[in-house]
């Protein structure tokens, strides 16, 4: 078997440190999914009423987040606004407030989406059995909205989980950037460390997101309608 | 059957409603008796369902007057829910909730909105499910049933709110033909009960079964109405004569050959 550098995990708290980097990239995709969420929904009611307005500016954002590359929104929120307004955001703050706002463009989306899908009809019929407006979304039209947004919304999560690998581009330490860290300070004494740390990266991604995903697909089978 | 009593549950006066500039109905007036069961026919277009819909408030109304017992019906009534809970609507597409069981969609409106308790809705919706025959359907979902079930369960879910009046809205048209005879005949067994009904149909000989009045409508207006006997054996109007031929099928120029 060829030496694939495990032992070098081993070696001081190497093993440790990966975990803390996971930990980093977990903690910044999920303050942004906690923000984006409620965010998102609020931004997709607004997307799918039929105010011209509205509509025209949150599809301007939208479009705007979806169209730049995340590397691009991050280098602009950490040194532009450094240039620009003096501010200074640490990159994890930065990387906090890229994420939220792509999250909440991506999650207004899909909300508006499950919204839209709910046929006229179901309001109508709900209606004409003299329910309220309010009782017609609580008891009608927003559960079918939820059970077909929750698979969807799980999906976008695993995705911010994984885009955070681009945050070690404006120096936070997170978990790609301890492995490249780890395998520098290893170069001579365990040369073949990258392939077997890089695979700890991988399975450690993998670990986050597959149950996250599988939850999806179980929600997505059990789904109603 | 019972003999009608003559008091209107349901009149109508001058109703005028437009989409834009098109006018689907103008200046109509009915009365609807006690026990009565109307259908109404026309050619597609005439303002059938949409005269369903008015009646419902589900569409807002240019000018006239809708009252059910004296009280107006219209998109503005503070009390629009609780006018609504006495009319039962049925519609063409099966709209039940998906995500609601047959029992739960039944208990719905009964529960959250007539706060009634859930052992006399339940106790009532279970008698009504098992008499147009879907007593074990009552745990299934929607997805699980047949177009021809789905509708008789829409129709339980309408009379569990006790309304005063019921309407269908072409109800069977989305159905596969040997399924429309199980929703027609719950609907045969309602007028048999004495139920209020207005019925918007193609079938017509459903509707000379069932209809105590036909009214035949045109241009947005009744253009005529009587009992099913003289509707369908003497229409007096030539609009309702060609429109009874369009269900009539004869070969012509059946050629002789010499």
């Amino acid at each position: 078997m060829p030496d694939l550098g495990f032992e070098v995990l081993l070696k001081g708290r190497n093993f440790a440190r990966i975990l803390e980097g996971l930990g980093i990239a977990l903690r910044v995709s999920m303050i942004s999914v906690a923000m984006s969420i409620p965010f998102g929904i609020l931004l997709g009611i607004l997307a799918a009423w039929k105010n011209i307005f509205a509509r025209a500016v949150i599809r301007c954002y939208l479009e705007f987040v979806r169209i730049m590359p995340q590397l691009v929104l991050l280098f602009l929120v950490y040194f532009g606004t450094t240039r620009a307004f003096g501010w200074n955001l640490s990159g994890e703050v930065a990387s906090i407030i890229v994420f939220t706002l792509w999250g909440t463009a991506e999650m207004s989306d899909l909300v508006r989406g499950a919204l839209i899908s709910i046929p006229a009809h179901q309001y109508e019929s709900a209606f004409s059995l003299g329910l309220t407006k309010s009782q017609v979304y609580q008891y009608v039209i927003l559960p079918q909205t939820v059970r077909r947004l929750l698979p969807l919304s799980i999906n976008l999560i695993t995705r911010m989980i994984k885009t955070t690998s681009l945050i070690l581009m404006i120096g936070v330490v997170e978990v790609l950037k301890v492995a490249q860290q780890i395998i520098e300070a290893n170069r001579m004494s365990s040369p073949n460390a990258a392939f077997g740390i890089y695979l700890t990266v991988f399975a450690l991604y993998f670990l986050a997101c597959w149950p996250i995903s599988l939850f999806a697909k179980y929600l997505e089978k059990r789904q109603v309608c | 059957m019972p003999e009608p009593v003559l008091t209107p549950v349901l009149t109508i006066e001058h109703l005028t409603k437009k989409f834009g500039d098109l006018t689907v109905l103008s200046d109509l007036s009915l009365q609807v008796h006690e026990g009565e069961v109307i259908v109404i026919l026309g050619a597609s277009g005439c303002g059938k369902s949409t005269l369903l819909r008015c009646i419902n408030a589900l569409e807002n109304i240019q000018s006239g007057e809708i009252r059910l017992n004296g009280e107006i019906i219209s998109q503005d009534s503070k009390n629009l829910s609780r006018i609504r809970q006495q009319i039962g609507m049925v519609f063409q597409s099966y709209e039940l909730f998906p995500h609601l069981s047959v029992l739960a969609n039944i208990l719905l409106a009964p529960m959250k909105v007539q706060k009634r308790s859930r052992a006399s809705a339940e106790q009532e919706a279970l008698s009504l499910l098992s008499r147009v025959g879907l007593a074990e359907k009552a745990n299934s979902f929607p997805r699980q049933l047949s177009g021809g079930q789905k509708q008789r369960v829409a129709i339980v879910r309408a009379l569990c709110m006790h309304p005063k009046i019921l309407l269908f809205d072409e109800i069977t048209a989305a159905l596969d033909p040997e399924m429309v005879r199980e929703v027609l005949d719950v609907i045969l067994d309602l007028a048999e009960q004495g139920r209020t009904m207005l019925i918007v149909t193609h079938e017509m000989q459903f509707a000379q079964a069932v209809a105590d009045r036909v009214i035949f409508l045109d241009d947005g207006n009744i253009k005529e109405q009587g009992t099913p006997e003289q509707f369908f054996n003497s229409p007096k109007t030539e609009r309702a004569k060609k429109f009874l031929q369009t269900f009539t099928f004869k070969r012509k120029n059946i050629k002789i050959s010499g």
